[in-house]
């Protein structure tokens, strides 16, 4: 299983739509004492396992000017972890914080991506994956385009 | 109407210090915005309108928003199905 470090959009965005679960696919899935304090009113929380870790100030303080006046401190303890990590894949629905993992050259994807990868790990069907994604659109409070969404379902329909 | 959206009527026009009424119209108008947004962007990202069409409409920091997005899906489905 692959690991991976959990920012709180993933885990608030996957929890609206009832498939917090899906994020059993990653061993570990690491999640900083920081962002665990921002996902405290998540409900299921329980329902997966979850790898807690403390990022320290200097290990924050590693990361450049321009990325830490950019985004929050959970996102930076995401990437100062993940900096840290020989092969981690970090999980936002952030594009700030996407994009400046990506300069990083830390592999990064959203919870769009957890939820189609979860098909290929046999955690849910095609059928489930695509009313999960429906529902991202409906229900949970992701930020996103409608026709995204149907980009995404119609992907995952054509492939085999 | 259900009786959730109702009590948030309420709440918003208590602490908005506004008739529900105006809670209602402001409602709609907010709602229409995005539904508007989410048609022109969405008309944009399938290649039906040009992006100079769309940023007219939505503005620029929308269109941006969403070739972000398109750009960051396509990446997670693709890794989603093959990687």
């Amino acid at each position: 299983m692959a690991s991976a470090v959990a920012d709180a959009g993933p885990l608030i965005h996957l929890s609206e739509i009832g498939q917090l679960r899906l994020l059993n696919q990653f061993s570990p899935l690491v999640v900083p004492e920081r962002i665990l304090a921002e996902v405290r009113s998540v409900r299921s929380l329980a329902s997966i396992r979850i790898t807690r870790v403390r990022v320290t100030a200097s290990s924050r303080r590693r990361l450049s000017v321009a990325i830490r006046d950019r985004l929050d401190s959970g996102e930076l303890d995401c990437l100062a972890f993940c900096r840290e990590q020989t092969k981690v894949i970090f999980l936002t629905d952030d594009l700030d914080a996407r994009e400046a993992a990506q300069r990083m050259g830390i592999e990064t994807h959203g919870s769009v991506g957890i939820i189609v990868r979860a098909v290929r790990s046999g955690l849910i069907n095609r059928s489930e994956a695509t009313a999960a994604l429906r529902l991202m659109d409906s229900t949970s409070s992701l930020f996103i385009t409608r026709q995204i969404i149907e980009m995404a379902i119609e992907r995952l329909r054509e492939s085999k | 109407m259900t009786k959730a959206l109702l009590d948030q009527i309420e709440e918003v026009a208590r602490l908005t210090r506004e008739d529900s009424a105006q809670v209602i119209t402001e409602a709609l108008a907010a709602g229409m915005a995005k539904l508007y947004a989410d048609a022109v962007l969405g008309a944009f990202l399938r290649g039906k309108i040009s992006r100079r069409h769309a940023i007219k409409r939505v503005g620029l920091e929308a269109v941006r928003q969403a070739e972000r997005q398109a750009r960051a899906v396509r990446d997670d489905v693709k890794w989603g199905l093959n990687g």
